[in-house]
């Protein structure tokens, strides 16, 4: 990672701030994750608006510490997409365009034109199979409940 | 006798987590405070400390509020 690290001139062994706030947010993060599965574990209303009252300080905590990371280039998380689609450039607006058009085909083909494929050639309706019988069945059974 | 009021074995549990977590918190934002080059950092990781602090007694006044009603 190319962040600016920032020692102490005293001593080597020491953190360096980015890692102070890093350490602080995975910590908050992870008392954010204990609140929440309190809140859903919490019996009684009360004990349920506590968990909820140290969550909400624990997102204003985390937001603190984010913006400050942020601020000084520490913690950049890329836009989902952009990174490859600068990189890329047209070639791969291209093929996004064709993922979804394949998509359609897809649907068309697994859906629509193949259906009853599966069934055996006696089975097909129109053949001479057991949709074939069972037709002049229910006519009977219809004619019998007109009567 | 369980009272009503007083809490469940699982939510005592995830309080008592809690309360480890935020005296954790307060220690190493102390720690951290001293440490620091960046003045604006050590104010945040001050008010970030405080805040932990009344988090702490919070959790603390719940747990005692259900033993309380242990009896």
């Amino acid at each position: 990672m190319d962040h600016p690290k920032q020692f102490s001139p005293t001593s080597r062994n020491r953190l360096s701030d980015r890692d102070m706030l890093l350490d602080l947010m995975i910590t908050e993060k992870h008392l954010s994750r204990l609140y929440d599965q309190g809140v859903l574990e919490s019996t009684s209303s009360m004990t349920s608006n506590t968990f909820e009252r140290l969550q909400a300080d624990t997102h204003d905590n985390v937001r603190t510490i984010f913006t400050a990371m942020q601020q000084r280039g520490w913690y950049n998380p890329e836009r989902a997409g952009r990174a490859e689609r600068l990189s890329k450039g047209k070639q791969k607006q291209s093929t996004e365009f064709f993922d979804t058009t394949a998509d359609s085909k897809y649907a068309v083909s697994s859906g629509t034109r193949r259906f009853g494929r599966r069934l055996s050639r006696e089975q097909r309706p129109g053949k001479s199979g057991i949709f074939n019988n069972q037709k002049p069945e229910t006519d009977f059974e219809d004619r019998q409940y007109r009567n | 006798m369980l009272q009503q009021n007083s809490l469940t074995q699982k939510e005592r549990a995830y309080l008592k987590d809690a309360l480890e977590l935020e005296n954790l918190c307060i220690t190493k934002c102390s720690v951290y405070a001293d440490q620091c080059s960046d003045h604006d950092l050590k104010n945040m990781m001050f008010s970030i400390t405080k805040s932990k602090r009344h988090h702490a007694n919070m959790i603390k006044q719940e747990l005692g509020n259900s033993e309380l009603q242990y009896q």
